[in-house]
């Protein structure tokens, strides 16, 4: 009985994958490099996020929510509003964490290297950074009406060892990332209300980026 | 008053066989006797040199490895007062010198890749290496975190330890805001196994060591300025010092060569390999330009001279004898020659050479009435006594617990008596016919003698050198530094520069031997240390350091640490999981278990700092702590000498107080040397002679060194061997002045020592040439001396009115 569905699942899996990826070839005009030079073109973003833990550890749901603000150049700054306040600035080589008036906490890449691999690998999915990312995954792109949605496949330790698949979502900037275990456990963040102007870092932003 | 009564023996002899045998008999036996008086000795000697030649066809060409040695530091005495020191020095350098590191470096990252995957790839199908570690395996960069897995509940950094004393309670809100950073990663799986998340942090701790690298295509790869730079290391498949494995060496170089051409990175190499096989190619240059040069001029003198292959021939004997008789007996007793004896028994050439001038020199001289024997007979005294000054100043070494110095010694001795004694035994035989070659025009000698009958000359030109001498010994400097002996390239200590300011080790390592009676105090001792060396790494008194409890905590310390994890499981863990909604209550369910060395040495991760752990030594167990570029010397070197468990393992400082030793041990040996000599000069000569003979050694001696000095060599053990050499040689030639009978023989004699001089300067002069510090200085010394002494030589020339 399980093994039959077993089967029955591992065929469906199997379709929907030829599906996709015949999807893929096709119909999307979209290739990889244009969706890195789309993904370039702005080089500051703003929004909101909402994320959301899903683990089978907990009873409910972790659910968060902020504002965000990514910048090519700099880094990425992720202030988190609910449930608890706290400032995260993650820059080429620091990590800031700041909770309420607290003195922010620095952690420099090369004191903390395995926290930065996380931290990196976190941005280079945000910006769409390819070359980075297809280092450690394999790359499926599939594209309908303007809607785009990127498969990642890690290919290698400790990435296979934790995540089964990573899907980013976007139409013209990022939509969404949703991060998947291998025991089901997910993490899904969804960006709203993005905009790109001003296209130039505040004083106050390019401060932020100072520590 | 011997050879007289042989040959009234002989007469009579002969007198009574005429009268008792018929001629055709009597033929017969003065053959037989003849045969007894001469050609046994040579025979024996032939058979001799027979069986040498056999014993090194059979030492070199039928041996596996070759008889050469090549480390600088098999010359040296071993550590007698600390074998502990010793031993643990051995352990360290045989897995240091067995290392090598490339380092690749471009700008393009995924080309340095490809460039690296092809380099690796070939780089372990050479025989030069047993083990390339290029990629490293999923399982290798595993291999922390399923070593410590299992201990997790007992392994707590320093940083968590002092928190988790302090407060708590703080962990739980470092757990809640580490579960909402989407930077920090947190999976399900993580929470579930370690929900206070100490694994992660403990795991970190310990790999911040490595953060010049992070892996990229499993590569550890660092980016510096514009460049990336990639490091491959690889384990020797031998000694790095086997001059066998160091010839494969130009397979690799051209690897290495295609590969920058290729892919159009730059490859950077270092490791002890490289040193070594430069070493020896230099050595190899050295013994092959001494050698050849000096063999080069002694044929040209010879048949410039002599105009004739007869002496040529004698001539290439002795020196072949020599050689042949001293590298025998070497590899015999040592089981090795070091290429440093072979540098420098190249140079015997030109001393061994002094014995056959002399007899070719009477041959040439003496046509009409040639007699091989009586020739043999004028020169006897004076070459062996010539030996025997020579031999006293050797055998001195011989006695030093000195691997190097009993070597050299041992092969200058050997190679010397086998010169004497070929020119003793076989030249009378084979030298037979008279030179039919007209001696040569010696009206300069003549004038140059004549010159030393001036009594001012006499007094002035030796007092004068003295006296310069002496003005420019006051500037004398001494070096007893071990980098005297090895010939460091340029270009090879910049790589080595370059590699270490990319990998993050620091141009300096100082290593600290620890002991303690069992593996569990020396990792507490280690422990305690490496808190000091902690706080000194954050002040800056020190870069960096390694100790293995580093890796390994001790098993008080991972039950400290137990018990800290355990209460905060008691204490918090309804809190935490009250915050995060846990569906399953937080429970503590780990045992203790210690994790022990030998968990850690079986693991991978023990293959790049393993060797610290030396286990035990003796009663003890002991371990090496490496620092790495000390900044604050006088602190720290205060702060370990307060460490009774604790000793500096310099083996530079070592080597440094050994020269400094037997540079004393050799100038006391030169005193004794002189003084031996004086003594059987006065018991031969009576005392007014014996000083003029053994003025001009001295003083050559005297301004050899304070030539050295001006020449701003610092003056080491090997300028005090120079001086050695010199007496023995310097000594020859006022011997031969001294000896001869007649006035008119003077010319005759200082055209051979004038030869013999000439050769040995040659030599001599070819030794300055070293890329070597120490033989450079050997030769500068050697060359000055040797002239010298050539010049004041006939200083010990008797004068007219006393031979008459």
């Amino acid at each position: 009985m399980l093994k039959s569905k077993e089967l029955q699942n591992n065929v469906f899996k199997k379709i929907a994958f030829i599906l996709l990826f015949s999807f893929s070839c096709s119909l999307s005009a979209l290739t990889l490099e244009q969706l890195q030079q789309k993904l370039m073109t702005d080089q500051l973003l703003r929004g909101d996020f909402s994320q959301s833990k899903t683990l089978q550890i907990f009873e409910h749901p972790l659910l968060s929510s902020g504002t965000f603000l990514l910048s090519h150049q700099q880094g990425l700054v992720w202030k988190q509003a609910s449930p608890f306040p706290v400032a995260l600035v993650l820059a080429k080589d620091k990590l800031s964490q700041q909770f309420l008036d607290q003195a922010p906490d620095v952690i420099e890449a090369k004191d903390n290297p395995m926290v930065f691999y996380f931290s990196h690998l976190f941005l280079s999915l945000f910006k769409g950074d390819m070359n980075a990312l297809k280092a450690q995954f394999e790359l499926t792109l599939i594209e309908v009406k303007g809607h785009w949605v990127l498969l990642l496949k890690p290919k290698s330790a400790p990435l296979n060892k934790v995540f089964s698949k990573i899907e980013i979502k976007g139409n013209k900037q990022i939509q969404g990332l949703n991060l998947v275990e291998l025991n089901g456990d997910a993490t899904t963040i969804t960006f709203t209300n993005i905009s790109t102007q001003p296209a130039q870092l505040t004083e106050q932003e390019k401060d932020v980026f100072n520590f | 008053m011997f050879s007289t009564s042989k040959r009234f023996f002989r007469n009579r002899y002969k007198i009574t066989c005429d009268k008792l045998f018929p001629k055709s008999l009597k033929l017969l036996v003065i053959l037989k006797t003849k045969s007894q008086v001469i050609l046994k000795p040579i025979l024996i000697w032939a058979i001799f040199i027979l069986f040498c030649s056999v014993l090194l066809v059979q030492q070199t060409l039928l041996q596996d490895k070759s008889p050469i040695e090549t480390n600088i530091l098999a010359l040296l005495p071993e550590n007698q007062q600390d074998p502990l020191a010793q031993q643990a020095f051995n352990q360290i350098a045989n897995n240091i010198n067995n290392r090598v590191v490339f380092l690749l470096q471009g700008k393009n990252r995924d080309t340095l890749v490809q460039a690296a995957d092809h380099f690796s790839e070939n780089l372990i199908k050479l025989p030069l290496f047993n083990e390339v570690e290029a990629q490293i395996s999923e399982a290798d960069q595993q291999a922390w975190a399923s070593l410590y897995f299992p201990y997790r509940a007992q392994l707590l950094s320093e940083k968590t330890k002092s928190q988790l004393q302090k407060s708590a309670a703080s962990r739980v809100l470092h757990v809640v805001r580490q579960v909402y950073s989407p930077f920090a990663g947190v999976s399900g799986g993580e929470l579930k196994s370690d929900p206070f998340l100490l694994f992660r942090d403990y795991l970190s701790s310990r790999n911040s060591s490595n953060s010049h690298f992070s892996l990229y295509q499993n590569y550890l790869l660092s980016s510096v300025g514009d460049d990336f730079y990639i490091v491959i290391q690889a384990s020797l498949a031998g000694d790095a010092y086997d001059t066998q494995l160091q010839q494969q060496l130009p397979q690799l170089l051209a690897l290495e060569a295609s590969v920058e051409q290729v892919f159009h990175v730059k490859l950077l190499h270092t490791g002890t390999l490289f040193y070594a096989t430069y070493g020896t190619e230099s050595a190899k240059g050295e013994i092959g330009t001494i050698g050849i040069g000096s063999l080069i001029g002694v044929l040209l003198l010879l048949l410039l001279v002599y105009r004739s292959s007869l002496p040529l021939l004698l001539a290439l004997l002795s020196i072949g004898c020599g050689l042949l008789v001293a590298f025998v007996v070497t590899v015999l007793v040592f089981g090795k020659v070091h290429l440093f004896s072979l540098v420098f028994g190249a140079s015997l050439i030109g001393v061994s050479i002094d014995y056959a001038f002399h007899y070719l020199t009477e041959r040439l001289m003496h046509q009409g009435e040639w007699d091989a024997k009586r020739a043999l007979k004028k020169i006897f005294n004076a070459i062996t006594l010539g030996l025997v000054t020579s031999l006293i100043g050797y055998l001195g070494l011989l006695i030093a617990p000195f691997p190097g110095l009993q070597q050299l010694s041992l092969f200058s001795i050997v190679g010397l008596s086998s010169a004497y004694l070929t020119v003793v035994l076989c030249y009378p035989m084979l030298a037979k016919s008279p030179s039919k070659t007209s001696p040569p025009n010696l009206m300069m000698l003549h004038r140059w003698l004549q010159l030393w009958q001036n009594k001012t000359l006499r007094f002035i030109l030796p007092s004068g050198l003295m006296v310069v001498a002496l003005l420019g010994l006051t500037q004398i400097q001494f070096d007893d530094d071990i980098r005297q002996l090895q010939a460091m390239p340029e270009a090879l200590k910049a790589q080595e520069q370059k590699i270490k300011e990319v990998t993050g080790v620091g141009q300096q390592q100082t290593l600290l031997l620890v002991k303690a009676p069992s593996d569990e105090l020396l990792l507490q001792r280690l422990e305690q240390l490496s808190r000091q060396f902690e706080q000194w790494e954050v002040s800056g008194e020190i870069k960096s350091f390694q100790a293995i409890s580093q890796f390994i905590p001790s098993i008080k310390s991972q039950q400290q640490s137990y018990a800290l994890i355990k209460s905060l499981y008691e204490h918090q863990g309804e809190t935490l999981s009250k915050k995060l909604n846990f569906s399953e209550q937080i429970v503590f369910n780990h045992s203790f278990s210690p994790l022990l060395i030998e968990h850690y040495l079986s693991s991978a991760v023990a293959k790049p700092l393993g060797f610290l752990w030396l286990g035990s030594i003796g009663q003890q167990s002991a371990s090496v702590v490496i620092i790495n570029d000390i900044k604050n010397t006088a602190l720290i070197e205060n702060y370990l000498q307060q460490q009774k468990a604790v000793s500096v393992l310099d083996k530079g400082a070592e080597i440094s107080s050994i020269f400094a030793h037997y540079r004393l041990f050799i100038s006391e040996m030169l005193a004794a040397a002189y003084f031996a000599i004086a003594l059987l000069l006065i018991w031969r000569y009576g005392f007014k002679l014996a000083f003029k003979i053994l003025t001009p050694p001295f003083i050559a001696g005297v301004v050899a060194l304070a030539i050295t000095v001006v020449f701003a060599i610092p003056i080491t053990i090997f300028n005090l061997l120079a001086l050695l050499l010199v007496l023995g040689i310097g000594i020859d030639y006022t011997l031969f002045f001294a000896e001869q009978k007649q006035k008119s023989e003077s010319a005759n004699t200082l055209l051979a020592i004038t030869l013999s001089a000439i050769t040995t300067v040659l030599s001599f002069g070819l030794l300055a040439l070293s890329e070597t510090q120490a033989i450079h200085g050997f030769g500068v010394t050697v060359f000055t001396g040797i002239v010298v002494a050539w010049l004041l030589a006939p200083l010990a020339m008797q004068r007219e009115h006393q031979i008459k």
